[in-house]
């Protein structure tokens, strides 16, 4: 292995703790998609999706509005599965995710998806139980 | 009609927001004049943005046959500290228990009941009487979730992820509409319309512990100012007691609410004590919002704070499943951090929450623009000082709903107007010149700049140097802010949604500072410590800040018409501070 890759291996199992490797699909596909972000305590998905936006890329494009999860807006897609990001903590010892749009949606730009078919469905739910 | 190739969409009702206030606004508007086109301008997604979604306490009403009407006003009042216009606060008073009623039996909401089925009221600070109308501690997720459905049965026309920019005048200084922004596109359009209803809520988000969805960085307000309206109580901004403290994290300031101290939780300081024995005795942790946030803000600046900076709320003496059944939203959000609301003190902060001030209007949320309408946070008027917890969400269905009538009324009367074309080019220019710049300030440093300043400055505890020290930095900002630049696409675009931001923020909180620096007295939310005191005999006046043709803030003063309740029946300064001259007026900067 050459100087650079021990000293490269060194400083990453020394930092491990202190900061994840988040990756994100971006619609144009020059910006930066890999950020090595701080971890703060307690650290939810949002958190770590507006430091990327604060103090690394601000053009990441990700929704949310109220981060107490009444307002259903900062869904993405994360191991697997829809979740809210303001209610999904980032577990201890965890250094690396892969954050997506949510599945099942057209996306509109980076982490943000077109919701009007969610609310079309809805709206026609509503009127057949209104008949 | 286009302007330079700009889309124009004509409307005949334009609708500003999408909480309790706006959404009210549409039902009453299609109840009155279902011919009408109404079209609904949200930032954020309609009806999923915003505060009233996140009422947890309630609501408060007059219904047990034991209240009053008379004692909701005196505790409304008494909670104002009698600066309130009380026609607007009677109003309120007043329709709150036929607001209830509309609510679930027209709008579908259906709240907590005592077990032979009357609504159950629970217990909230500073009220004799416990008159606050619930749904578990999601009260406002009830209430948005039934108006979003009545909403979408009605149809109106919806932009949503639309921000309006700037309000638009026509040459005889009518309204004719606002310029809006597609967030999602980049695109701006004209929205013309015959009457506007101004419904975005306040800006409590300038601080660096605040309670507020993201959306509230005071458009609303800004925009009126910037139209030439009148601004009063500006200094009145409400700090709740019981933010919750989480370092870094978003959670930082989201509220525990007030439903915890009326159910009897504790506060203590670093030390273990129950310091409200302190600073109101008799009512403890019950006393008033103003009250306990700046007990807490003492406690902590007098060094007996948590190295967090804050102190410790604790409800687990009531059991834990007894607190999981009655506060299970702030239960789960607790866990999410890594503790436990039902078996441990949680720790808070007094975080910025509220604001009493905003635009004047009278009790048909009527300005002094022909055809604008303001309803909800956005105005001023209604709590005075202080608002009580429970008569928020009260005005903004109140007065969202009264907005809806009267504009029922106006639009018929009021033709389409052509905005003046200079307006248009001076708010499109205004709104797309930080995509524009090559270099330039980033959006983000001047609103963490903007939340420190107004933290330290014009907090819970003001003073002359502090506030001075705000409104230098204000200006130091405001240039910056004329000077920012932003890059990437244009569509969905949030470090430019961001910029345009915190120019509204700036215009807040320059007229909260000026107003702040005016008043040389403590009063309800507003407190200085270089001027402790309530001074009823010189300052039962209401200062109206309003923006000069060169730009600065102009204050007035106003007496307070007690037109319904005196301060005390046998005071007698207070007949003669309605003696003095009608206004005083103070240039300022």
């Amino acid at each position: 292995m050459s100087d650079v890759e021990a000293r490269s291996r060194r400083s990453e199992m020394r930092g491990s703790e202190k900061k994840v490797r988040v990756t994100i699909p971006r619609s144009d596909l020059e910006a930066q998609n890999t950020f090595e972000v701080d971890r703060t305590d307690p650290m939810l998905l949002l958190d770590l999706l507006l430091a990327i936006q604060r103090r690394h890329d601000p053009s990441l494009a990700f929704r949310y509005s109220c981060r107490v999860a009444m307002c259903n807006m900062c869904g993405v897609h994360v191991d697997g599965g829809n979740v809210l990001a303001c209610r999904v903590p980032l577990e201890a010892g965890r250094d690396e995710i892969r954050v997506e749009p949510m599945q099942g949606a057209t996306v509109v730009r980076d982490l943000i998806v077109e919701t009007d078919q969610f609310v079309d469905e809805w709206v026609q739910d509503v009127d057949r139980w209104s008949q | 009609m286009s302007i330079d190739g700009l889309r124009t969409i004509d409307t005949d009702v334009a609708i500003i927001g999408s909480g309790g206030a706006g959404l009210m606004c549409v039902l009453h508007l299609a109840d009155h004049a279902p011919e009408l086109d109404a079209t609904v301008v949200s930032k954020g997604a309609i009806g999923r943005s915003g505060c009233t979604r996140m009422v947890q306490g309630g609501y408060n009403a007059v219904l047990d046959p034991n209240d009053s009407l008379e004692l909701h006003f005196r505790d409304t009042l008494e909670g104002g500290k009698y600066l309130n216009d009380q026609e607007m606060a009677w109003t309120l008073v007043t329709e709150a228990p036929r607001a209830i009623e509309e609510l679930e039996s027209r709008v579908g909401c259906s709240f907590d009941r005592t077990e032979d089925g009357r609504i159950h009221q629970k217990a909230f600070g500073g009220q004799n009487f416990d008159r606050t109308v619930h749904k578990g501690d999601l009260t406002g997720m009830e209430i948005m979730g039934k108006l979003l459905e009545q909403m979408q049965r009605i149809q109106p026309n919806e932009l949503g992820d639309a921000r309006a920019l700037d309000l638009l005048l026509d040459e005889d200084g009518e309204i004719a509409g606002v310029t809006v922004l597609d967030v999602m596109t980049g695109e701006v359009a004209v929205l013309r319309a015959r009457v506007v209803v101004v419904a975005t809520g306040g800006a409590a988000t300038m601080y660096k512990i605040a309670a507020p969805a993201r959306e509230k960085t005071g458009d609303g307000v800004a925009m009126c100012y910037h139209a030439g309206l009148e601004l009063r109580d500006m200094e009145m901004l409400q700090f709740h007691p019981t933010g919750l403290l989480a370092g870094e994290s978003s959670l930082t300031g989201a509220v525990l609410e007030e439903g915890l101290r009326g159910a009897g939780a504790r506060m203590y300081n670093a030390m273990g004590e129950r310091f409200m024995k302190r600073y109101d005795p008799e009512r403890m942790e019950r006393s008033t919002r103003d009250v306990v946030s700046r007990a807490s803000y003492q406690e902590i600046m007098a060094g007996r704070g948590t190295p967090a900076g804050g102190v410790w709320i604790d409800i687990s003496h009531l059991g834990a499943e007894e607190v999981e059944r009655r506060f299970p939203g702030m239960t789960a959000r607790s866990r999410i951090m890594g503790r436990d609301l039902a078996r441990e003190p949680i720790e808070i902060s007094p975080t910025s929450h509220y604001h009493m001030g905003g635009v004047v209007i009278d009790k048909h949320c009527q300005t002094s623009v022909p055809g604008l309408l303001v309803a909800g946070e956005d105005s001023g008027g209604v709590h005075g000082a202080n608002r009580l917890g429970g008569n928020g969400v009260a005005e903004s269905t109140i007065f969202g709903g009264r907005a809806g009538d009267r504009a029922a009324a106006l639009a018929s009367e009021r033709k389409l107007r052509d905005p003046d074309l200079e307006q248009v080019e001076v708010s499109v220019a205004r709104a797309i010149a930080p995509l524009q710049r090559e270099n330039g300030h980033s959006p983000f440093g001047i609103t963490r700049e903007l939340k420190e300043v107004m933290w330290e400055g014009c907090g819970v505890v003001r003073a002359k140097k502090g506030l001075l020290r705000a409104r230098d930095k204000i200006e130091e900002l405001e240039k910056k802010a004329a000077d920012v630049a932003v890059s990437g696409p244009a569509q969905a675009n949030y470090a430019w949604q961001e910029a345009l931001d915190v120019t509204n923020q700036l215009t807040v909180a320059r007229a909260m500072v000026e107003s702040a620096l005016v008043r040389e007295e403590s009063r309800g939310s507003h407190f200085r410590s270089d001027c402790p005191e309530q001074d009823d005999k010189r300052w039962l006046r209401f200062i109206v800040a309003k923006k000069q043709t060169d730009g600065r803030v102009r204050i007035d003063l106003r007496p307070v018409k007690f037109s319904r309740r005196r301060p005390d029946p046998a005071d007698p300064s207070a007949e003669e501070q309605e003696r003095k001259e009608p206004s005083e007026e103070l240039r300022r900067g």
